[in-house]
């Protein structure tokens, strides 16, 4: 009963006027970063964070997620089109869609995604609101030592699932960390590193960071290399599936949708993997796995579905401990911080209208999203079609007006820009953003529970494995460093590699 | 016809306006180089001044200056406008006021202890304690010591008794921070010595006594409040007399403790203000501070109201800082500065 009372007061904020308007700037600028490859919903997020920042927190939440869900129905879009995926995410929808686009039947390949994101999408959110508040009770059990724990798992479990070298990505991410003790240490209240700059005390600005990581480094990366958009179709007809591809996809979507939402609760980057799972499960339990791959309307509904699954799931460990799962969540995290909202146990019953309304704009960006977006895909057509030379200068001048907005700081700027040189080095050379951005987003929280740990401990190191749920992860975390010798797994990780590599290439 | 009339009405009526217009150029010229002679009487404020927020939107600085703002406009008669320089707990913009020009168009807001506690713990901060005039003193926000659920001692006597005997943790925001002078003093004065834990941020240090992983907290007494359905019990408050949203909270002076810990906020400018610009200043924010109307709506947003002047607020901060010195030296927390 509770819960329907919240709910309907979480309706009455999000049904304001002005919210459903954040709401839907949000998805459709989520649908255009989606649709737009070079442009994921981090770097998006992270260029409408300062803007964010004149709104009430309530709408700013609201559109920052509606970005969020909103790339993840996007991305297929250009997947299917024109075989460059929006997004990470979609890259395994470019398989079969970008097939059934050259069969002449891009339109229910498209309506397929976009329905089984919804389904999806509705799930999660249903999912969500079952199992946060639950949760954040239950997060009130976690003391330092598990809070460490968790966020050591986090980092490893991303490390180990990223396609790329597990060697460079544990440089990266401990280098991630070193950039995290950067500013005062809270612990000793000492200051280090800052070389006298006033404006390090603090330590690196999350959002100069990501915004150079993600934005710039993004846009120096396409500028050297021409992205040939070819459309394979002008004109996209028939978008209602049939009947057929409904019997085929219906269990492929719900399936898809539970995988993703179950993977999105882990830390990883949740809806890139549960693509992945999503694809092998339905071609594992197919009774014609070699129409995979050939066009089949299966490989584009069950992915699809889990990816948006997978985006609602990541919320859940954001709202009941204020961790973040994937970069996108960090950078959510983020603007949590600036309006001073402080997520965690206390998130739900301290901002019940925030949460509950969150919830509901998520419902209605939903529909929104399927309402706009079937007949909108002509318009995405042609924002694929902008030229690169007016598109990147745009982003760049956003994105340095964006970092100046916020606190008005040179240092900032010069922070941004050195990150986005970084950032483009590192892709240079092979390295994964991930762990780097979530190294420097947890360093900071990790250190300072570790080290409040041992002071609550008594200096006792052995506190982390006598906590049972401390011990679980420690335990999931050493499991996983040690699987990665065991050759079976090794191989079939270089075999993912190796796909994945093809597939981006 | 008719928009021919309204046209040349309105003509009419710039012309009007220009020659009102060339009338006060002349007279503010003629003003300007009067005063130019005399070199009396400025008109302080003649344009919109900057309110420095040393922290981000939405603290308890923020909060205070949003009460100020309609109070402050209408006494001055030019806009207030909050200029957010949140960085390095403050020090970034006290840094920024000490260097402004002393003209009265910027000044801030201060807290206290932060402003005396970082040029004596932090490497590098630009300016010292009384490098800035202190204009104003507003309200402060009194510190309260909580304890876990299930914790052995009732009451602020017991839980020293049991400190004496017992590794006890105690939680509470920021390393060198008002919150954490106060625990070291606290310690000093009851003869204990507690395992002092930083948090981040109220937001972080509520979830940890409820959760019980700290076994007493020295926290706000807003936070106080909200936590008393959670079983986290208040044991005293660092007020004069008990508060009213706490009635059955003792004071810690009715234990025998001279201890008020409390967070102080006011207004402080660069030094070196004209005289007249300080006067006008000192006198205009007194009258604000001391106005019933602010003081009730201040204690609506859980504020303790305390108005000083600027003589008042000087001589108060003088006394805190050698305090706080003694305290920092005798603890020997200073190390760390080398």
């Amino acid at each position: 009963m509770e819960t329907i009372n919240y709910l309907l007061q979480g309706a009455q904020v999000a049904f304001e006027p002005m919210n459903l308007m954040f709401c839907f700037i949000g998805v459709l600028m989520g649908t255009m970063v989606g649709v737009l490859p070079g442009l994921g919903p981090t770097a998006a997020i992270a260029l409408l964070l300062p803007v964010s920042f004149h709104i009430p927190p309530v709408s700013t939440i609201i559109m920052l997620a509606g970005i969020y869900y909103g790339a993840m129905y996007g991305g297929s879009t250009t997947s299917i089109l024109v075989n460059i995926p929006g997004e990470a995410a979609s890259v395994i929808t470019c398989l079969d869609g970008y097939q059934m686009a050259k069969k002449g039947q891009a339109g229910p390949a498209l309506g397929m995604a976009a329905f089984g994101s919804f389904i999806a999408g509705t799930f999660g959110v249903v999912g969500i609101m079952l199992v946060a508040p639950p949760m954040s009770k239950f997060a009130l059990a976690f003391g330092p030592a598990e809070y460490f724990s968790l966020m050591l798992m986090g980092i490893v479990i991303i490390i180990f699932m990223s396609s790329g070298s597990i060697l460079k990505d544990l440089m990266i991410a401990v280098f991630g960390l070193l950039l995290g003790t950067i500013g005062m240490d809270s612990i000793s209240g000492t200051q280090r590193l800052t070389f006298g700059v006033l404006e390090l005390a603090d330590g690196i600005g999350f959002i100069p960071a990501v915004m150079g990581l993600f934005g710039v480094a993004e846009i120096i990366t396409n500028v050297e290399r021409i992205v040939a958009t070819t459309l394979v179709t002008d004109r996209v007809k028939n978008l209602l599936p049939t009947l057929k591809d409904w019997k085929e996809s219906t269990w492929p979507i719900l399936r898809g949708t539970v995988l993703g939402f179950f993977v999105g609760v882990l830390p990883g980057p949740a809806p890139v993997i549960s693509t992945y799972a999503s694809y092998a499960m339905e071609k594992k339990l197919s009774k014609t796995p070699e129409k995979f791959g050939t066009g089949h309307i299966v490989g584009v509904a069950g992915p699809e579905a889990a990816n948006n699954a997978a985006s609602s799931g990541a919320m859940i460990p954001l709202f009941t401990l204020g961790i973040p799962a994937n970069s996108v969540i960090a950078v959510l995290l983020g603007a949590f911080m600036i309006h001073g909202l402080q997520p965690g146990p206390m998130f739900i019953s301290n901002y019940p209208q925030v949460f509950w309304a969150a919830i509901v704009s998520m419902y209605l960006g939903n529909v929104m999203l399927l309402v706009l977006n079937l007949p909108l895909i002509p318009l995405w057509v042609k924002v694929l079609k902008v030229p690169y030379p007016i598109l990147f200068p745009l982003i760049l001048i956003f994105c340095l007006i964006g970092v100046y907005s916020l606190n008005f700081s040179q240092v900032e700027i010069s922070l941004m820009i050195g990150f986005g040189v970084l950032g483009y080095l590192l892709r240079k050379f092979k390295f994964e953003m991930a762990p780097l951005v979530l190294a420097l987003v947890l360093g900071p929280m990790m250190e300072k529970n570790l080290r409040m740990a041992l002071l609550m401990s008594q200096g006792d190191p052995f506190t982390f494995f006598k906590r049972p749920l401390s011990a679980v992860f420690i335990g999931v975390c050493t499991v996983l460093i040690f699987s990665v010798l065991i050759p079976g797994i090794r191989k079939k990780r270089e075999k993912m590699q190796e796909t994945l590599g093809e597939e981006e290439a | 016809m008719e928009i021919y009339s309204i046209d040349s009405i309105k003509q009419e009526r710039e012309s009007i306006m220009k020659t009102k217009l060339s009338v006060m150029i002349i007279c503010v010229l003629v003003l300007f180089s009067f005063n130019q002679l005399q070199g009396a009487e400025t008109k302080y404020p003649t344009k919109e001044i900057n309110y420095i927020i040393p922290f981000n939107p939405g603290g308890e600085v923020d909060i205070e200056f949003r009460i100020m703002q309609p109070f402050l406009e209408k006494s001055f008669g030019v806009r207030f406008i909050p200029d957010y320089k949140p960085a390095a707990g403050g020090a970034l913009a006290w840094g920024y006021v000490m260097a402004a020009k002393p003209d009265g168009q910027i000044i801030g807001g201060f807290s206290s202890p932060h402003i005396i506690t970082q040029p004596l713990t932090m490497k590098d901060v630009k300016f010292q304690t009384m490098d800035f005039t202190y204009l104003t003193l507003i309200e402060n926000t009194p510190l309260t010591l909580c304890v876990k659920k299930g914790f052995p001692a009732k009451t602020l006597k017991e839980f020293i008794e049991y400190a004496k005997t017992n590794k006890v943790t105690l939680g509470a925001v920021g390393k060198f921070s008002g919150n954490h002078l106060a625990a070291v003093q606290f310690m000093k004065m009851a003869g204990i010595k507690l395992t002092y834990i930083p948090y981040d941020g109220t937001g972080t240090l509520k979830p940890a006594i409820m959760g019980g992983h700290v076994d007493a907290v020295l926290s706000t007494s807003t936070a106080a409040v909200e936590m008393k359905p959670m079983e986290v019990a208040a044991l005293a408050v660092g007020t004069e007399k008990r508060m009213k949203q706490l009635p059955d909270v003792p004071t810690f002076s009715e234990s025998g403790f001279k201890f008020f810990p409390r967070i102080d906020r006011g207004i402080i400018a660069p030094k070196g203000l004209p005289k007249d610009v300080f006067d006008k200043l000192d006198k205009k924010l007194f009258e604000i501070v001391s106005n019933k109307e602010f003081q009730a709506k201040l204690v609506e947003g859980g504020f303790v109201p305390n108005p000083m002047n600027s003589a008042q607020i000087t001589k108060y901060i003088n006394e805190q800082m050698a305090a706080i010195k003694k305290l920092i030296e005798e603890e020997g927390l200073l190390q760390l500065k080398k």
